[in-house]
């Protein structure tokens, strides 16, 4: 809780303070598809540090989703690193716990609660500490009443909140976030965007999130990096941290300052959704 | 939309509760709407039989003759006896099915070739009813228990392997990546994701292989005579038919239907506890 | 390779039509059932005599009677404005069943498969006897030597568990070996020429038959380790039977049966070459020399006279193939050929 406090208000300067949590060096990631290489990511280099939360933004098939996939280790890199606390990511794992946009994310024949004690269980948690646990975060979730139903029995936003929890519980070095709220209606949406932020800061969880949505990235991030067109290069990476307000000027007007970011590198501003 | 919704419940609720004329046959409940109709075939069948004289009286048996004949065959022990034996003979043949089936598909997820050869020999070998190769399989193999086993567990096989590749192939990739997500990979992945993800798949798949190898084993059994150390059903109908007892060809044919339907619950009850409950197939 | 051969088109659609009819009368609520009851215990000959008649027997020797009448002709010249029509079916259940359904009006077969019928009240009797003839258990394994050497080692051929040949092994195996359905699982269901081809490419452990095939068997190097005489005395191997009904409204034909048969019976025995030469039309596999010397053989006598169908009612009903063991006089129409029999 501290050390968010002290990023919003130091920002940037923070940044000579010890190693990255996690360093994105010239990575350049593509597809193979039918022997024809498509990259999406070009070169991108990037870094997150301990408690921060940065937002991936840029426009459809930019390769941010991509870039996601590459830090959760289902991708590998065509060039360039990644690494995660000084150590080179090669394969998936629990250290960087992954939140996915789709609803179907949970494991159907699970309970509420199974969904968040079995993958503890899996990492090797005792089950009286997985449970404990499970039951911290399910409150945390606000998940308690539903926590023996099935996920069937749930709502979209209900379902993110398990996945979520089900992430946090794995006590991740970094939480993957790829487009969670995309497929939410606007209400819910803005309603877990202020969860999610209420909880990263008592959590002190360090967040990599994947948004399209300008307004998204302003509002829950600390700094936004600007991806451009596919094979795609950082565009600029800017500090929002500060920014927790949609009806100030400031978080307006840098809003408007993102969407010209964007309007640049792709004239179809119909694929762009501005809250 | 849910205004309209509202605006139409209390129409629906009156028109239930004070227009009595309106109740008819479909409103009765459904088990109820049943147990009348099987009441009256069974009262169809004891009534057709009081009309017959003769030869047809010698062809025919009334429910209560039949039902009696069961009792007689339980507490006689030949009908629990050939009833074990289908049973016993079944079960093996299916054990045996799902393993073949489960190399089968474990060999085609893992290659193309595998996953071709599968394809290829389902396509060839589901069509021909596996009855069909119960001659081929007595010269090979002899009249033993042996071909029966062979006869049936290939009739098993081939819906439950291309039912559980197809349930292995169609598995939610994003279930997949959380799998993977929280460290599970080789056997356990199989184990924590494939399978209960394919289990809607796999269930139907035993149900159809199931009815399959049902249908093949009575049908087997009638042809086959005595199979192996005792008779089964079919071969217990057969008998009746040489002594001339119709009561027990009856009695015979009531209780595959029986035991038929019974595990069909038993798969019905099977799904409700798990794929439908759980929201993976709906009921 | 058949195992056993259903009856061709057996009309065993009657009773599915009838409980149509019925479910179908009794949903559109009228219940004044005229059923329809043809064939009833009272004999209705207001139709006269039967104008088709069909005659079914097995294969094998032991229908040398009715064979040799069929190829002279005898009840068809006697008979002229009645078709009659001769079918050769696998067992003895085959029979009944065609019997029961209106296809076949004389039936033969061995003394069980008649017996089974009469227990179960098909309500049929014995015209005539056929033959009296030792049935042997044949084996070409050379490491059975006994009924003890046979059990648990392989499938054992008859026409069915009903036939004649099941009663005769039933009984072997209640003085051998103790046990009447020792071998009971053991026994498959095959007509005689299937199962002299299983046992000679080893299929079956042994084949219970008849002649001419355990003549032919022997002669494939086959041996006999068990037979009928042995265990049941002399006794009637086949007879010829009908329903009462049939016999009340044609007994001119059924007494003309009986008299083909003795006639039969007389020529195989005062001329068997001449017999064995008619015969041989109707075995094509098997030279009229081999059929004259199973014609004139020991254990083979041509008489119509029923012998042991008490005998062996007593053993079935003792091992539970029957309900009650029946007075013999009540199996036998009156005639010259049944008198005397047992």
């Amino acid at each position: 809780m501290t050390t968010n406090t002290s990023h919003a208000g130091s920002t940037q300067s923070a940044s000579g303070a010890g190693t990255p949590l996690l360093s994105v060096q010239h990575a350049k990631i593509g597809y193979v598809v039918n022997r024809e290489t498509h990259v999406a990511v070009g070169d991108v280099s990037f870094e997150v540090r301990q408690g921060e939360k940065i937002m991936l933004l840029g426009p459809s098939g930019c390769g941010k989703s991509t870039l996601l996939k590459a830090v959760a280790g289902f991708l590998g890199l065509f060039d360039g690193q990644i690494r995660l606390a000084g150590r080179e990511t090669l394969k998936p794992g629990p250290d960087r716990a992954v939140v996915f946009q789709e609803f179907d994310q949970l494991f159907p024949w699970k309970t509420v609660r199974d969904n968040i004690v079995h993958p503890q269980r899996v990492i090797g948690r005792a089950r009286s500490e997985a449970e404990r646990r499970s039951d911290e975060y399910l409150e945390l979730m606000k998940l308690t009443q539903a926590a023996d139903r099935y996920p069937h029995q749930l709502s979209g936003g209900m379902k993110q909140r398990v996945a979520i929890a089900r992430a946090l519980a794995l006590d991740p070095m970094i939480l993957l976030m790829d487009e969670p709220f995309g497929a939410l209606d606007a209400q819910t949406r803005s309603r877990l965007q202020r969860e999610l932020i209420d909880v990263a800061a008592r959590t002190n969880v360090t967040l990599l999130f994947v948004t399209h949505s300008i307004q998204e990235a302003v509002y829950v991030g600390d700094r936004v990096v600007v991806l451009g067109n596919a094979p795609s290069t950082v565009q600029e990476v800017v500090d929002v941290s500060a920014l927790d307000d949609p009806s100030t000027l400031e978080f307006t007007s840098t809003q408007e300052h993102l969407r010209s970011l964007l309007a640049i590198d792709d004239d179809e501003l119909g694929n762009l959704a501005f809250e | 939309m849910s205004e309209t919704r509202e605006a139409e419940q209390p129409v629906t609720a009156v028109s239930a509760g004070s227009a009595h004329h309106r109740r008819t046959w479909g409103d009765l409940p459904t088990v109820l709407r049943r147990g009348i109709v099987l009441v009256a075939l069974l009262g169809a069948w004891q009534l057709s039989t009081l009309f017959m004289t003769g030869a047809q009286a010698q062809l025919m048996r009334g429910p209560l003759e039949v039902g009696e004949a069961i009792v007689d065959g339980f507490a006689r022990g030949d009908l629990v006896d050939a009833t074990l034996t289908t049973l016993r003979i079944l079960l093996l043949s299916m054990a045996i099915g799902i393993v073949v089936a489960a190399l089968l598909t474990t060999f085609a997820m893992w290659s193309k070739l595998g996953d071709d050869i599968l394809n290829l020999l389902t396509a060839m070998i589901n069509p021909l009813p596996a009855i069909a190769l119960l001659p081929l399989a007595m010269i090979w193999i002899g009249l033993n228990t042996t071909a029966l086993v062979v006869i049936i567990a290939n009739a098993v096989i081939w819906p439950l392997a291309i039912n559980v590749s197809t349930g292995f192939r169609t598995v939610n990739p994003t279930l997949l990546a959380v799998g993977r997500n929280i460290g599970l990979s080789g056997w356990r992945l199989v184990r924590g994701v494939y399978l209960p993800a394919a289990l809607p798949h796999i269930v139907s798949g035993i149900k159809t292989g199931w009815a399959f190898g049902w249908r093949t084993i009575i049908a087997a059994e009638l042809v086959f005579g005595v199979a192996g150390e005792g008779g089964g059903l079919g071969y217990f109908i057969n008998y009746a038919r040489f002594f001339n007892r119709t009561e027990d060809m009856f009695a015979g044919i009531v209780t595959i239907m029986i035991i038929g339907i019974a595990f069909d619950l038993l798969f019905s009850l099977l799904e409700r506890k798990t794929v439908i409950k759980w929201g993976m197939k709906t009921a | 390779m058949r195992i056993f051969r259903q009856t061709p088109g057996r009309p065993r659609t009657a009773p599915g039509v009838a409980v149509a009819g019925v479910v179908a009368l009794a949903l559109t609520g009228c219940g004044t059932g005229s059923g329809s009851g043809d064939g009833g215990e009272a004999a209705d000959c207001s139709d006269g005599p039967a104008k088709e008649i069909t005659i079914a027997h097995q294969p094998g020797l032991g229908y040398a009677p009715l064979l040799i009448a069929k190829q002279q002709k005898t009840l068809e010249k006697r008979f002229p404005d009645t078709e009659i029509t001769w079918r050769e079916l696998d067992s003895g259940a085959a029979i009944r069943d065609g019997m029961i359904a209106g296809d076949i009006q004389v039936g033969s077969g061995g003394i069980a498969p008649f017996l089974v019928g009469y227990d179960t009240e098909v309500g049929w009797k014995i015209v005539t006897g056929l033959e009296k003839m030792n049935l042997q258990l044949m084996t070409k394994d050379p490491s059975i030597k006994s009924l003890k050497d046979l059990r648990g080692k392989g499938k054992i051929a008859m026409p069915g568990p009903d036939s004649i040949q099941s009663v005769v092994l039933r009984k072997a195996a209640e003085e051998q070996l103790g046990d009447a359905k020792a071998l009971d699982s053991q026994i498959v269901a095959m007509g005689h020429p299937d199962g002299r081809q299983a046992l000679a490419s080893g299929q079956l452990a042994a084949h219970l038959t008849s002649p001419p095939f355990q003549g032919q068997e022997k002669a494939d190097g086959a041996r006999s380790i068990a037979n009928s005489y042995d265990v049941f005395g002399e006794h009637t191997f086949n007879s010829a039977f009908t329903m009462s009904s049939f016999e009340a409204c044609n007994s001119q034909f059924v007494s003309a049966l009986a008299g083909a048969v003795t006639e039969s019976n007389r020529l195989i025995n005062n001329k068997p070459a001449e017999a064995a030469k008619l015969l041989s039309e109707e075995f094509a596999d098997e030279p009229a020399k081999e059929i004259e010397k199973d014609l004139t053989a020991d254990d083979v006598e041509f008489d119509t006279t029923p012998v042991g169908f008490g005998t062996f009612a007593g053993f079935m009903k003792e091992i539970g193939l029957i309900r009650e063991v029946p007075e013999s006089s009540d199996l036998f129409f009156d005639n010259k050929n049944t008198a005397g029999g047992n």
